[in-house]
């Protein structure tokens, strides 16, 4: 039930509520609009995300366990050594994208040079399976980064901008409508007083 | 903007990473997991902090604090011992806060 604001019932007061009720729905639809817009954005990319994990976690555990193995087939030292400079690197290009007023990242990955520093004869053949296992999986964990976190961010502006949509809705419009009504209602009523006084004067007049 | 890649783990699972250019930060306690993940993001060196998913359960809650803003993005990868869910878990949050509903994993 909408609740009447506790204002005075005066002309004045009734100019500013309308003034704030037109304000309001427009920013209802703006609102509204956002959030759709999230919603499009967001399930573009969350069925992508989906994928993304299955594919990563498919990989991952198997290259893990088979480094696992490796490093159990060496003495730590020589496993360390020969992991010691490595000598392919990264980079990672990150940009702050603005969807709809959400900071999504968007990340440009390279990668330069071979992970084989090592020397292959005192190394185990299951160290090179999964470094090439982790090698190639890279490219997908950091786009799995990039779009489960930008999803993650949507989804929490999309909350947010649904919780606002809904206190407009529900909440702002339907009270500030109904004190609109009230102080419509009084003024007229006052109106009306006014008009019959007069009349009841003027009678009393006329009488003497 | 350039930026790094770190990853969280125990030495052994992340030893592996370290050839592939990225920051391998190793941990043995859970507390060592927080420390190390408030260091990067105070550096705000690190675009993508990888966190190995045994430690990433131990400290969930501190991580979905720690990953509200655009960068760094803090996302789990399965350890060794296989997916445990947690992923999937994230993802099913991250639909049911935007959408309302579970529509990914209903199946």
């Amino acid at each position: 039930m909408a609740k009447k604001l506790n204002v005075n019932p005066t002309r004045m007061e009734l100019l500013r509520l309308k003034k704030r009720v037109k304000t309001a729905k427009r920013g209802y639809k703006l609102l509204k609009e956002k959030r759709d817009g999230l919603m499009k954005q967001f399930m573009a990319i969350i069925r992508e995300a989906k994928e993304m994990r299955e594919q990563v976690e498919g990989k991952m555990p198997e290259a893990l366990k088979s480094f696992l193995f490796a490093s159990a087939d060496m003495r730590p030292e020589a496993l360390e050594e020969s992991l010691a400079m490595p000598s392919q690197k990264v980079s990672l290009e990150s940009e702050v994208k603005n969807v709809m007023s959400v900071n999504v990242p968007q990340f440009t990955f390279k990668q330069e040079g071979k992970f084989l520093c090592y020397s292959l004869s005192s190394t185990s053949s299951q160290l090179d399976d999964s470094l090439r296992t982790f090698s190639d999986s890279l490219q997908d964990m950091i786009k799995l980064a990039e779009i489960e976190h930008s999803a993650a961010l949507l989804a929490e502006e999309i909350e947010k901008t649904r919780r606002r949509v809904n206190a407009l809705e529900y909440v702002m419009i339907p009270d500030l409508e109904t004190t609109v009504r009230f102080i419509t209602l009084k003024l007229g009523e006052q109106e009306r007083a006014g008009i019959a006084m007069v009349m009841r004067v003027k009678e009393m007049i006329k009488d003497n | 903007m350039e930026h790094k890649i770190g990853i969280i783990g125990s030495h052994e699972e992340i030893l592996g990473f370290k050839t592939l250019g990225l920051v391998p930060l190793a941990v043995r306690k859970k507390e060592e997991v927080i420390k190390k993940l408030d260091e990067c993001i105070e550096k705000k060196e690190f675009a993508v902090i990888f966190v190995v998913e045994n430690w990433a359960e131990q400290v969930e809650e501190e991580l979905l604090e720690r990953s509200r803003g655009a960068l760094p993005a803090v996302v789990t990868i399965p350890g060794y011992a296989g997916s445990k869910g947690m992923g999937e878990k994230k993802l099913r949050k991250i639909v049911e806060q935007a959408v309302g509903s579970d529509i990914l994993f209903k199946d």
